[in-house]
């Protein structure tokens, strides 16, 4: 083995990481000439060495993991917020839907007893269906959902307000039913409360039901209604 | 009146409940491998930007990366191999921007104030022989200065840079070896 080899084996086997061969270490042995290169190119390749792993260990900065930490986080949070967005839609949703069960629930739906007369107030029904009373009658028959509508209000007003009508006593069982039949059929009740014009051919027109001379006073318990 | 309710089609609480969870134990899953995978996507880049604040932020970001991305890797052990590869390719990325830059700046720059090259006594200094390694690192091809950065990073065997780099040892080996010889020449 002359020089030349013994140092493109031994530039081979320091490249590597391995150890020369025991051929090489034999030339070195007589050779000051490839015992120096050796050593010289020995110590290249340790620096070499030294050089990357200082270089690719080099202390990593507390702040890296706390402030990862934190960043996963929001974006983890950030991710869920639609979940929460519709979580609380729903809860909500729920929340509406459960008082409007409970309202409905609550509202009178049937006609009061004969026994416990508890007409609305014509003031009130006065204004509440003001808007309504000056329809046509032809109109009012046509349409259901009206006479829904003014079921619905006259039910409501009569739940709120509760006054008590002076009634005689021999009046009393009529005139129950005769408001409890008001608020079913409001069309044919105001037309029965309203006189009846003249002549045939007069157009008949529609007007609120209503009695002035009634004396309505709060209920109180114990008062009977006569 | 008319209830108005949102309804998302074709999702359910229990839908929605389970991909929550699945969601949550990603995440607690991607937080214990944080301790392992952090220092070394800085490490890595570290090696290539050689800039402690521009590694921490490229680590950072790969980071993030790779947590957005995590639920779609499909081999959980593959997890290192890839956090490698994403940082490694941002702080490449980051580095040809600074390179870019450099140059522009140079090229407008006076000759009267560019950088006077290092004399011999410069480089005879502590620090000189590592400002040639590392030039001599970014010549090097893309390919040997990732194993070279890899195969220094303490705590990792050879077998392991291979997992990493989804490459056979023998080619491990051979990178190195041609990246050692290769740097041996630039610093001789």
């Amino acid at each position: 083995m002359n020089c030349r080899q013994c140092q493109q084996k031994l530039l081979h086997s320091l490249a590597a990481g391995d150890i020369p061969s025991a051929e090489v270490v034999a030339h070195e042995s007589s050779c000051p000439a490839c015992r120096k290169f050796h050593a010289a190119e020995n110590s290249l390749f340790r620096s070499i060495d030294s050089g990357l792993r200082s270089l690719a260990n080099q202390p990593v900065p507390r702040s890296l993991l706390p402030s990862l930490s934190i960043c996963l986080d929001e974006k983890f949070m950030a991710n869920q917020a639609p979940f929460y967005r519709w979580g609380f839609t729903a809860v909500a949703t729920a929340v509406i839907l459960a008082i409007s069960v409970a309202l409905f629930l609550r509202r009178p739906t049937t006609t009061p007893p004969a026994s416990l007369v508890q007409p609305t107030s014509p003031a009130s029904r006065n204004s509440e269906n003001q808007a309504f009373a000056s329809q046509p009658h032809q109109e009012l028959q046509k349409s259901a959902p009206f006479a829904a509508e003014f079921r619905h209000t006259a039910r409501a007003a009569a739940s709120i307000k509760q006054p008590e009508v002076m009634v005689l006593a021999e009046e009393r069982e009529a005139f129950a039913k005769f408001v409890a039949e008001v608020p079913d059929e409001p069309s044919v009740a105001l037309a029965f409360a309203h006189p009846a014009p003249a002549a045939t051919s007069d157009v008949v027109e529609i007007a609120l039901l209503q009695i002035d001379l009634l004396e309505v006073k709060p209920l109180v318990s114990g008062a009977t209604g006569e | 009146m008319q209830e108005l309710v949102l309804i998302q089609p074709g999702r359910t609480l229990e839908a929605d409940s389970a991909r929550e969870i699945a969601r949550s134990r990603l995440h607690r899953d991607f937080e214990s491998r944080l301790a392992e995978c952090g220092p070394l996507a800085y490490r890595v880049a570290q090696g290539v930007l050689r800039n402690a604040a521009d590694a921490e932020d490229v680590a950072q970001e790969a980071l993030l990366r790779a947590y957005q991305k995590f639920h779609r890797l499909q081999d959980p052990t593959r997890f290192r191999a890839w956090l490698v590869r994403i940082t490694f390719r941002l702080a490449l990325d980051r580095w040809r921007a600074a390179r870019r830059r450099e140059r522009r700046e140079t090229e407008w720059a006076k000759p009267d104030l560019r950088p006077v090259p290092p004399t011999a006594e410069e480089l005879i200094a502590s620090n000189a022989f590592q400002a040639r390694l590392e030039r001599a690192l970014d010549e090097l091809p893309e390919r040997f200065r990732l194993v070279l950065l890899l195969a220094a990073i303490e705590g990792y065997t050879l077998e392991e840079v291979a997992g990493m780099l989804k490459i056979p040892m023998g080619t491990v080996k051979s990178r190195l070896f041609f990246a050692r010889r290769a740097l041996a020449e630039k610093l001789r």
